[in-house]
């Protein structure tokens, strides 16, 4: 049984101008262990659908979903004390900017020790546990760090604080939302093994959002492929990368610079991505797609497996790379 | 007539910007019982750059590579050191006539957000460059910027909007636009692409090719995104610290790297190809703080292959198989080319 199952999420804001669907039609299931990559570009909902798992959106948002499950438990029904229960215990969550994340007005250890408090362990057992949460994500002299205040550390120390913090709770599931973003390389390839360690080690699944797909490619067993608030494919990262299948993945990898070696000019994706109001009602990609045929304007393709192999799915009436030799050539 | 900048012919020989040992040292005040403290962001970094060659500048934050953009922008005075304008000193030029000289280097910067006014519509974005340093005619500079937009991919007819109404590409292309607007032979660009989405990045990368081209523009490129850089620049200078570890010819050094900051940089470097995953976190730790720097070597702490006396002597940059390495070692790091930079799936 899947860890978490979300079927048909729709997310909709209210704006001046009508009601604002910024995730529609997002199926996704995470297994126990699982790494999940999300990848899309800004404005492709991959961050609102996680906010929306976590109930972290304001209150004016209107999410919908056939199915919202979290080990066998309706993440619809339960009362909002019992999601509080799963939510920052079970699911826990890191964000893009951890100097923002922390509280500036508290050491480091008051701040762990904070999110130990429902345990049950007294004061000197939380001290224990916060200088072993540290110690696990590579802060070196723990003992130290507990009386450090944020603009102490640097952002990739900020960023282990936030880790150590969600570790707190024992999670079964770490939604990363662009955790390395803001650091440098050097340091990102830190947190990117120090994520997969702990994933491995403690069997804690990761959905890991991103808008880089090097990031992707270099830690995720799946990915799922956000353009517009929709999905529009999911595989195997190996399979993604060696022979996407719908035009938006393969445009986005042609466009990367590592892709392009060798030739001056890179290829683009012409137009940009459809703002808020004006998403056309059939498939959202066809303005941009070189692809596009007459039945990808009248009508909006379903995400659905592709034929019938349910570890591959792809909202495209006509999937790319469809002859298997021709994508072993290209490789 | 626009202001460009125009050589005296003696000089024509000279490359368009030379830097010779610049330096950028800051005093930071103890207070009233602590001593004064010296940053040095830049500590002796030299280059030349020739009519539309392409350099660029990689390295972490911290490492100089912004202030070392100050410098060759003439925001900033160098503390020490030489950086001429087709041979002839910019703080001379500056003097002389600054509105040319101004013309002669332009900058674009990393968040186009940021970099534009969001009260001023397109076209007075555009023109405020020509207002200030030339004496054109209003029509004349109305002309210009509309022939400008066209040149960087958007409708003319937009130069009334505002900022907010375009998307954050097009918000790039304004600023290439405005950077252009005096007709500059030398364009620094502070990390113009880090800000975009990638379908987005590849546009503006082509807008600067494209742009190099028809003008005969230089470049600086400064970046922290290797495969960016190793698309866009032939030569490449990484900068720890405040100094050059590294310089060469792209090819040469994405082959080979010989220092083993550059080599750390490409492994932690992600590649595209979920069938070449392996270990990237090869440098252990953080980096310094540039006011206390580890004496000797300024990577030595952080270095894999560091040696005993690594800590006791500074190296300085000298030709390591055809490019210059500021390393003791260079020669024999054990270990093949830890973190040659893979280029995934071309054909």
């Amino acid at each position: 049984m899947a860890l978490l199952e979300i079927e048909d999420l729709s997310v909709t804001f209210p704006t001046s101008s009508g009601p604002f669907r910024a995730v529609e039609g997002v199926d996704l299931a995470v297994d126990q262990g699982e790494f999940l990559g999300v990848v899309g570009e800004s404005g492709s909902g991959k961050s609102v659908t996680m906010l929306a798992l976590m109930g972290l959106l304001p209150p004016q948002a209107t999410i919908e979903a056939k199915r919202l499950v979290f080990e066998g438990r309706d993440l619809r029904k339960i009362s909002s004390h019992d999601r509080r229960r799963i939510v920052g215990r079970e699911i826990a969550m890191i964000f893009q900017e951890p100097m923002s994340s922390l509280n500036p007005c508290f050491t480091v250890g008051f701040q762990i020790r904070e999110a130990l408090g429902k345990q049950g362990l007294d004061r000197a057992a939380r001290r224990r546990r916060a200088v072993e949460l540290l110690d696990e994500v590579g802060i070196p002299a723990p003992e130290e760090r507990l009386s450090a205040f944020p603009h102490q550390l640097s952002g990739g120390m900020s960023q282990r604080v936030m880790i150590a913090m969600m570790l707190a709770g024992g999670p079964r599931l770490l939604v990363a939302d662009e955790p390395t973003t803001a650091l440098d390389v050097t340091i990102q390839a830190q947190i990117l093994d120090l994520l997969r360690r702990l994933q491995r080690d403690k069997g804690m699944a990761l959905i890991l959002i991103t808008h880089d797909m090097a990031v992707v490619a270099e830690t995720a067993e799946r990915v799922l492929v956000m353009y517009a608030g929709q999905p529009v494919e999911e595989q195997a990262a190996r399979g993604l990368f060696a022979r996407p299948r719908h035009p938006y993945a393969e445009a986005l990898l042609e466009a990367l610079p590592e892709r392009g070696f060798g030739k001056r000019r890179l290829p683009t994706i012409p137009g940009v991505v459809p703002g808020a109001l004006d998403r056309p009602k059939s498939c959202v990609f066809h303005p941009r797609c070189r692809y596009a045929q007459d039945d990808c304007r009248t009508v909006r393709p379903p995400f659905a497996p592709l034929h019938g192999d349910p570890n591959v799915r792809v909202r495209c009436f006509h999937p790319r790379n469809e002859d298997a030799r021709v994508a072993e050539e290209a490789r | 007539m626009t202001a460009v900048y125009r050589s005296q012919d003696a000089a024509v020989a000279a490359p368009l910007v030379e830097a010779r040992d610049l330096k950028q040292h800051y005093t930071l005040k103890g207070g009233l019982f602590g001593e004064d403290r010296t940053l040095k962001a830049v500590d002796g970094v030299s280059f030349t750059l020739g009519r539309g060659e392409t350099l660029a500048v990689v390295g972490e934050s911290g490492c100089g590579k912004s202030t070392l953009a100050r410098m060759l922008t003439l925001i900033e005075a160098p503390t020490s050191g030489d950086l001429l304008f087709e041979g002839r000193p910019a703080q001379d030029a500056m003097r002389d006539d600054p509105k040319a000289t101004r013309g002669f280097v332009q900058m674009i910067f990393q968040n186009p957000y940021g970099s534009l006014n969001p009260r001023q519509n397109v076209a007075s974005i555009l023109a405020e460059p020509l207002v200030i340093n030339t004496r054109m005619s209003g029509d004349e500079r109305r002309r210009r910027v509309r022939e400008m937009l066209a040149k960087v991919g958007l409708r003319p007819e937009h130069d009334v909007r505002y900022p907010h109404m375009f998307s954050g590409g097009q918000r790039q292309r304004i600023a290439v636009a405005r950077a252009l607007m005096l007709e500059p032979r030398v364009v620094i660009a502070d990390e113009p692409v880090s800000a975009l989405d990638i379908s987005v990045q590849a546009q503006v990368i082509n807008l600067l090719l494209d742009l190099q081209d028809e003008f005969g523009l230089a470049y600086v490129f400064i970046s922290h995104d290797l495969s960016v850089v190793r698309h866009l620049a032939r030569r490449l200078m990484v900068m720890y610290l405040g100094r050059v570890v590294e310089e060469g010819e792209g090819g040469v050094v994405f082959e080979d790297p010989a220092h083993p900051y550059t080599r750390a940089l490409m492994a932690a470097t992600p590649a595209v190809d979920p069938s070449a995953r392996k270990e990237r976190a090869t440098v252990r730790g953080e980096l310094p703080s540039p006011l206390n720097p580890p004496p000797g070597c300024p990577f030595h702490r952080r270095c894999r292959y560091a040696r005993p006396d690594c800590k006791d002597r500074v190296p300085e940059l000298r030709t390591v198989r055809g490019r210059k390495v500021a390393c003791h070692y260079a020669e024999n790091l054990e270990g093949e080319g830890a973190g040659t930079l893979r280029v995934a799936a071309t054909a």
